[in-house]
């Protein structure tokens, strides 16, 4: 088993550096030149101030001495400083990461809360009415966008057209958990229930075809055959063998729900990773839009390489 | 005296979807004795597993029993509910089936469930259950019960994999056991050991065992009596030797002449022709009528009653072989 | 007509994606050599595991052996040049085991068949159709059923598919891995009628193999018995029935259940198959065998004529004289 865990780090390991240099290249080979962003665009600028500047950001070395450059200062933790915020870009991001995690974390359990179990009672109850007002509700889950999603609950919820009793919640914006516990939740509810949403219709999809599958396998027969109650039959070894394939399913969601959530940030205003890498692209801000990617990734492959483990300790096939 | 430990009766199960209904065993009457080895022998499509599950009603969701009654020990099966039937099943009357690869949950150790039945039937602390437990592989013939008992099924062989099926299946002393095509998907010489295992088990506990398959072979090998299936109807009742050397109905000859022998050397088999019909397109007479050389106009209008053409020996036939000078 | 000289494949059992030492080797087929005439049957029977289907694949090159050479009618199948080789396996068909896994469910009868024809030659739509039908009266199927798809048959209809299939382009040599296993015995018996009726209507050559020592019995002139890789017996049908040699050909006969025969002493093996990644380093049988001494766990035994057309490869008789 150690083995095991130790082999998924060093993937992990190999993966990062291989996903760094891959970023790296592509960042650099996209259009547009940051010189010129940052002299400014409508006059021809001073050729000897983009020079100067050239020199200083080290663009006119050989992309080959800028990667080895950037990499060595990656791997210290330096990942050099914005172009457009003129401050570190480590700074930056963890400025923004951990709203993000917390987003998507929110998210996660969200949409496990409510997919998981209405998977598993949709399998139980297939063909049935109930079984079909799931499924039903799961097509409209993922095939509504998040935008339009996202605005329907502010329209509901903030700008209280029903005139419910209870307080709007507030459409957008960020509060610090230190200021205010309840401004924070209350601004983190509505983005993380939209994005759960559509995650939960996959989920619950996932889970439900896992579940008939493992339903529909000889061992329940046998299981049912030595006596076992019903209700053990089902918890103790069906939803055991279903869940793993969901295992991976929603590992993967978190790595998209690290670098996806644009639409729901901006609908929502809330300041995470991706608006800032948007915001970095569309700049050209090479340091900027490389760190956001790595940081993305790592926490990727991270996520990842944690789903691989679980697998494993999940299901001894894997070891 | 001899009461017979499992009493099916006119046994009638369909599967059922909205707009249709279908037989797939069809009136179906048995017996086993506490000792005995009861032989149902068929063809895909012949009921013979849907038979066995409907016993305990282990049967997929668009099945039911529709009639009949299933007397074990005394009390009927049939209308028992749910959690009445949990007891029975692993305890006094168990099953093992064709592929013990998938019968088995490949998430949990081997040990971890003989120990789940032992627990679930039979007041003991764990501690109990486990020793039973390598007890019994041992008793199955699995060395080292040890290292076996913390493995997962994947790491075993086909072979030892149903000796676990069975170590679990006589874990509460059952009265009754079921085994469908339990060899079936074995290799000829570890089939052996498994049918020399199943006799000793048998002998040691004086069991009932219900052995279903479609192979003559191994029914010759452990079975006192068979009865033969054909399209979810019994054709044919009697004692093994009987069936093997001189079967009454049709069908039977067939199957025993279109299986090729060792001792003999033919050119051409003998074939049954045709196919087994559709559970939808019944013949109105017998059921074998379509495909049997001897069918007359009476056997494909009237189907046959099952009629004991010598004591012992039962046939559902209007022209079943019968011996020179009786019957 | 096809001479196998000193096959051998191996497959290596690696110890992961970082690892480059191998954990061991399984010797799927290890020094196999026999010959098959014109027109007979071969047959090869052993258990799961012994390396059989291996062995068929590497026949037809579907697998490349590690060495040894394949004489087909006289030319090297091995290392030959694709081109040439294609057009050999014209000539050398497969019927598979598993009728329903065998056949692309995608494709309707008539594509599954002509689909040999496809790939070799060029044939205009109307010749394919004509001996698309004319397989299909051949194995028995109703030419109504040209368009429907696999799903729609019975496992003898699918077999008979497949027979079809590999009759296509009038081959020389078919090899049948497990045609009948998944079949009911009265269903079995039709199938094993129209490959001998076949085989005498075309002249043709076939290797047959299954697990089943009584099928292969009846359908063979000539019959391998394989273990854990290797041969060690081969003999005509109606000898090895009445003079099995090889203490492992004795416990497959006796481990058969035959309806009607007496009730035998049984020979019952001890321990299963031992692993083909670490073969016991003598008799590959000496774990299991009833006989076994200490030179049969030291030293292979080889394949030896006994001067009556079989071969067994045992210490027992290496006199040359019979001794069990």
């Amino acid at each position: 088993m150690t083995k095991f865990i130790l082999k998924r780090c060093g993937i992990a390991v190999i993966l990062l550096l291989i996903v760094s240099t891959i970023v790296f290249l592509l960042v650099h080979i996209m259009p547009g030149d940051p010189v010129l962003l940052m002299l400014g665009t409508d006059s021809s600028p001073d050729p000897k101030a983009v020079e100067t500047l050239r020199q200083e950001l080290g663009l006119n070395n050989p992309l080959v001495v800028q990667y080895k450059d950037w990499m060595f200062h990656a791997l210290q933790g330096n990942l050099g400083n914005s172009y457009s915020e003129k401050i570190p870009v480590m700074q930056s991001i963890s400025s923004r990461l951990p709203r993000t995690l917390e987003l998507a974390a929110v998210s996660l359990v969200l949409a496990c809360l409510i997919g998981l179990p209405l998977g598993v009672l949709s399998a139980l109850r297939r063909g049935k009415v109930s079984d079909l007002v799931m499924t039903t509700g799961a097509s409209l889950g993922t095939s509504i966008p998040v935008y339009v999603l996202g605005y329907l609950l502010i329209i509901v919820f903030s700008l209280n057209v029903f005139h419910w009793g209870i307080q709007p919640l507030p459409s957008s914006g960020y509060v610090d958990v230190s200021k205010s516990v309840a401004g924070h939740f209350q601004r983190l509810l509505m983005p993380a229930v939209t994005l759960a949403l559509g995650l939960a219709a996959s989920i619950m999809r996932m889970t439900r075809s896992s579940m008939l599958e493992a339903l529909s396998g000889e061992s329940v027969r046998a299981l049912r055959a030595k006596g076992l109650p019903e209700h053990v039959v089902i918890v103790r070894h069906v939803i055991r063998n279903a869940f793993i394939p969901v295992v991976t399913v929603i590992g993967l969601q978190m790595g998209n729900l690290i670098g996806g959530t644009v639409l729901c940030e901006t609908v929502f205003n809330w300041p995470g990773l991706s608006t800032l890498l948007v915001k970095a692209i569309n700049q050209r801000d090479y340091p900027l839009i490389q760190g956001c990617i790595l940081i993305m990734s790592a926490v990727f492959i991270l996520t990842n390489m944690v789903v691989d483990i679980i697998y494993g300790l999940l299901d001894p096939r894997a070891r | 005296m001899s009461e017979p430990l499992l009493s099916v009766e006119n046994l009638t199960m369909v599967f059922e979807n909205r707009h249709q209904t279908f037989p797939a065993v069809d009136n179906l009457s048995f017996s086993v004795k506490s000792g005995q080895t009861l032989g149902i022998v068929g063809e895909s499509g012949s009921g013979k597993t849907m038979a066995s599950l409907s016993v305990m009603k282990l049967l997929p969701n668009q099945g039911r029993v529709s009639g009949g009654k299933v007397m074990f020990e005394g009390r009927d099966l049939v209308p028992l509910p749910e959690k009445e039937i949990q007891k029975i099943r692993g305890k006094e009357i168990s099953m093992i089936f064709q592929d013990p690869m998938m019968s088995l949950d490949h998430v949990y150790t081997v040990g971890y469930q003989i120990v789940e039945t032992l627990l679930i039937h039979e007041k003991m602390s764990r501690e109990a259950a486990t020793e039973k437990a390598l007890q019994l592989l041992e008793a199955v013939g699995i060395p080292h019960p040890k290292r076996v008992f913390r493995c997962y099924p994947f790491e075993l062989s086909g072979g030892m994999c149903q000796r676990v099926m069975i170590a679990i299946a006589l874990s509460c002393n059952p009265k009754l056991l079921f085994a469908d095509e339990p060899t079936t998907a074995l290799d000829v010489t570890v089939q052996a050991q498994i049918l020399d295992l199943l006799r000793q088990v048998r002998d040691r506990y004086q069991m009932g065992i219900v052995l279903i398959t479609h192979d003559l072979g191994v029914v010759s090998d452990i079975a006192d009596r068979v009865i033969v299936l054909y399209a979810g109807k019994s054709m044919e009742d009697a004692p093994t030797d009987i069936i093997m050397n001189r079967p009454a109905h049709p069908y039977t000859m067939g199957l025993m002449k279109s299986a090729p022998r060792l001792e003999q050397q033919v050119d051409r088999l003998y074939c049954i022709e045709g196919m087994v019909p559709d559970i939808r397109d019944m013949p109105k007479g017998c059921r074998f009528c379509t495909r049997c050389p001897l069918a007359d106009d009476r056997c494909r209008a009237e189907e046959p009653d099952m009629v004991e053409i010598q004591p012992g020996h039962f046939v559902r036939c209007h022209k079943p072989a019968v011996e020179e000078g009786k019957g | 007509m096809l001479d196998v000289r000193n096959v051998t494949k191996t497959f290596p059992v690696k110890g992961g994606m970082f690892s480059s030492s191998k954990k061991g080797v399984v010797h799927a087929v290890d020094n196999v050599s026999f010959q098959v005439e014109k027109g007979e049957t071969f047959g090869l029977v052993g258990e799961s595991g012994c390396g059989k289907s291996t062995l068929s694949r590497t026949l037809l090159q579907l697998i490349p052996p590690d060495s040894g050479e394949i004489y087909m009618d006289g030319k090297n199948l091995v290392d030959m040049p694709k081109k040439e080789l294609r057009r050999q396996r014209e000539q050398m068909r497969m019927v598979f085991q598993k009728p329903f896994y065998s056949l692309n469910p995608r494709r309707t009868v008539r594509e599954i068949i002509s689909a040999p024809m496809m790939i070799h030659r060029h044939y205009t739509k109307r010749e394919m159709q004509a001996e698309v039908e004319r397989l299909m009266d051949l194995v028995g199927l109703s030419r109504s059923y040209i368009d429907r798809y696999p799903h729609e048959f019975s496992g003898g209809q699918r077999q008979r598919i497949g027979i079809a299939r590999a009759l296509c382009l009038k081959p020389k040599l078919i090899i049948c891995d497990e045609p009948v296993s998944a079949l009911d015995v009265s269903i079995q018996a039709q199938i094993l009628n129209l490959l001998k009726d076949l085989q005498k209507k075309f002249d043709l050559t076939y290797i047959f193999i299954s697990h089943n020592l009584s099928v292969v019995k009846h359908m063979s002139d000539h019959i391998a018995v394989m273990y854990l890789g290797s041969l060690v017996e081969v003999a005509p049908g109606a000898e090895l029935y009445q003079k099995a040699r090889h203490p492992y050909t004795q416990a497959l006969l006796s481990a058969i259940p035959d309806p009607g025969a007496k009730k035998k002493d049984r020979i019952i093996l001890t321990g299963d198959i031992p692993s083909p990644v670490n073969p016991p380093k003598g008799c590959r049988f000496c774990t299991r065998c009833a006989y076994a001494t200490d030179r049969c766990r030291q030293e292979r035994p080889e394949l030896k004529e006994m001067g009556d057309g079989s071969k067994v490869a045992c210490f027992l008789y290496d006199k040359g004289g019979e001794n069990a």
